[in-house]
């Protein structure tokens, strides 16, 4: 298959895919720790009588939607979604990989309705400038993050679905 | 079509399409959307997910679960099973079937932790396995112990499978967690007594091994000390109401985190791993907690929980025995289901069924109640046949032994569960007497 210039290009794309994944699950890993440690410091501070860390809650509200989004593609890359193998475990390998060729591709589509939605989502949050409650902390931006990371989850989901077609052919 | 009529239909689209091996959280995301689409219009389903997605996310309940997985993951790495493991079986690893004893142990401390019975598991598998293959242990009743030790991871708390109930039903998480405690600690009496059922009725099954010197054992306990120093910290400060959930979910991680560079167990390298880690079993359960959000969405427009609430009221059926049909259902769909799964497809048509029924006790206790014994089910679900994850996950650790030997194992295991869901039914202060004892 290396001999196809066109094959070549479209696994080094793939790898590319891969390697930002894996990059984009990393960072969100530690933005969960820099969480984990922003509310150890509240909760200290708060133990020793100075108060806790002023709105860390929204810190923490707008982290956790972030982070998930960050290990979406990740996961849609190792393939990590929950499934239930039994009732096609005694069918032929190809038709096995073409339903999961398929759910692959509807995977892509929701993903990217999902990100073309949260995006309008993000604009409108934009124009009426939303904040958080306490600590006016814009809410577009995060909104906009998800919908890139989604639309990201869904080109992953797309080249995976390629992949699997081309696999089977 | 009734609404009725379509929530039905929308149920079987969705099993079908699990049967083909569609992703779980994917089924309900496309059956809730169509569904959704159906019995409003295609325009209130696209502003619906305007935000919903974020939102859903944005949420500081939901922020336990990466919390509690980052935990785990450190504590996964850091070798800390390990040395739990190397604690329990300094104290009972000499007596009959002391490796499986120790195993058990280690996993009820190693639960306290990790609120993730595949993590335990496999935690497990890799630590305690190489030693019942040194001491000649039978190998498929190694593999069971080990699949069983790893239900411990949720049913001691803290437990993802909780937290995901005490969301999409509303409760206090704190409460829930009290009330797993002393029917987790029971799940730990019976696996015990199982065990030595077991090596008495066969002596073959586990060889003896040597006996070590009070000083070796002083040592091996003094090795779990941060184990022991974050349990205290994490479930103290949430059962004493000195933190939220969250905040002790991230005080444990930030303990972790700590005590794994102090003892140089956590380099670079397990860092990595051990984000990598939370990322792909955090988007796992996202995606699933996305699909029913959807999906539920769909239901509540389809009017079907509350139509099958007031169908089970005009049966005029004894409590007990709905409550006895649903475990049986659940324990039926555990076996061939993601537990995680099955609970949030579930529970929004079983809830509000059981919130209608009179149990002879406040609705509060009675959800909290529910929830332990939903968790009691899951338990059963993740080692019972035909897919007990837990058994894949040790199985595909340990190669060698058939999975057949290893379910034989576990079935004595699961009919001491049964019996212990038993005795959480006919006795409901197993589970809430903690919870009264700590509020007010």
């Amino acid at each position: 298959m290396s001999d196809n210039p066109a094959a070549a290009a479209s696994e080094t794309g793939l790898r590319l895919l891969d390697r930002l994944a894996r990059l984009l699950a990393l960072f969100g890993g530690a933005l969960a720790v820099c969480l984990a440690l922003l509310v150890s410091v509240s909760i200290t501070s708060r133990a020793l009588g100075l108060g806790g860390v002023r709105g860390d809650f929204e810190f923490v509200q707008i982290g956790v939607a972030l982070i998930v989004f960050t290990f979406m593609p990740w996961c849609q890359a190792r393939r990590g979604n929950v499934m239930v193998h039994s009732f096609t475990a005694r069918l032929p390998p190809r038709f096995q990989a073409a339903l999961d060729a398929l759910w692959e591709v509807v995977f892509a589509g929701m993903m990217a309705l999902i990100a073309w939605r949260l995006g309008a989502g993000a604009l409108e949050a934009a124009r009426s400038s939303t904040t958080t409650m306490v600590l006016l902390l814009p809410v577009a931006p995060a909104i906009g993050a998800c919908a890139i990371l989604a639309g990201f989850t869904a080109l992953v989901a797309l080249a995976i679905a390629l992949v699997r077609f081309r696999g089977r052919a | 079509m009734s609404g009725f009529e379509v929530a039905m239909l929308g149920f079987a689209a969705m099993l079908g399409l699990i049967a083909l091996r569609m992703p779980v959280g994917l089924a309900m995301l496309v059956v809730g959307a169509l569904g959704y689409i159906q019995l409003t219009s295609l325009q209130a389903f696209l502003s619906y997910i305007k935000t919903t997605p974020y939102h859903n996310f944005a949420n500081y309940t939901l922020s336990v679960i990466p919390l509690f997985i980052l935990m785990g993951a450190l504590a996964e790495v850091s070798g800390l099973s390990t040395d739990l493991f190397r604690a329990a079986r300094a104290w009972i690893g000499h007596r009959r079937g002391g490796l499986a004893s120790s195993t058990i142990g280690a996993c009820t401390a190693f639960g306290a932790i990790c609120g993730s019975s595949v993590a335990t598991t496999a935690t497990f598998g890799r630590t305690a396995l190489p030693e019942f293959r040194r001491y000649g242990y039978d190998l498929g009743f190694a593999t069971g112990t080990i699949a069983v030790g790893g239900t411990l991871g949720i049913l001691i708390p803290p437990s993802v499978i909780l937290v995901v109930y005490a969301v999409s039903t509303e409760q206090n998480i704190v409460k829930l967690f009290q009330a797993a405690l002393i029917p987790g600690v029971l799940a730990t009496a019976f696996y015990l007594c199982v065990i030595a059922y077991m090596v008495r009725r066969n002596p073959g099954l586990a060889p003896p091994s040597e006996k070590l010197p009070m000083a070796e054992r002083w040592r091996a306990l003094a090795g779990a000390w941060p184990a022991a120093v974050v349990t205290i910290v994490m479930l103290g400060g949430i059962y004493g109401g000195i933190f939220t959930p969250t905040e002790g979910a991230a005080a444990g991680a930030t303990a972790m985190l700590l005590v794994g560079l102090a003892r140089r167990s956590i380099g670079f390298k397990e860092f990595g791993a051990a984000l990598i880690r939370t990322a792909e079993t955090t988007a796992m359960i996202f995606v699933i907690l996305l699909g029913a959000e959807v999906f539920n969405a769909f239901l509540a427009f389809s009017q079907l929980p509350m139509e099958a609430a007031q169908a089970v009221v005009g049966l005029s059926l004894p409590p007990h025995a709905v409550l006895m049909m649903l475990l049986a259902f659940y324990i039926l769909l555990g076996a061939v289901m993601d537990e995680l799964a099955m609970i949030l497809l579930t529970l929004p048509v079983f809830f509000p069924i059981i919130t209608v029924l009179d149990f002879g006790m406040a609705p509060d206790d009675m959800a909290v109640w529910f929830g332990i014994l939903v968790l009691i089910v899951c338990g059963i679900g993740l080692t019972a046949p035909p897919i007990g994850l837990n058994v894949f996950v040790v199985n595909a650790i340990a190669r060698d032994v058939p999975m057949f030997a290893t379910y034989r194992a576990v079935a004595p295991f699961v009919l001491a569960d049964v019996l212990r869901l038993g005795l959480v039914v006919v006795f409901p202060s197993l589970s809430l007497w903690l919870v009264w004892l700590l509020t007010d």
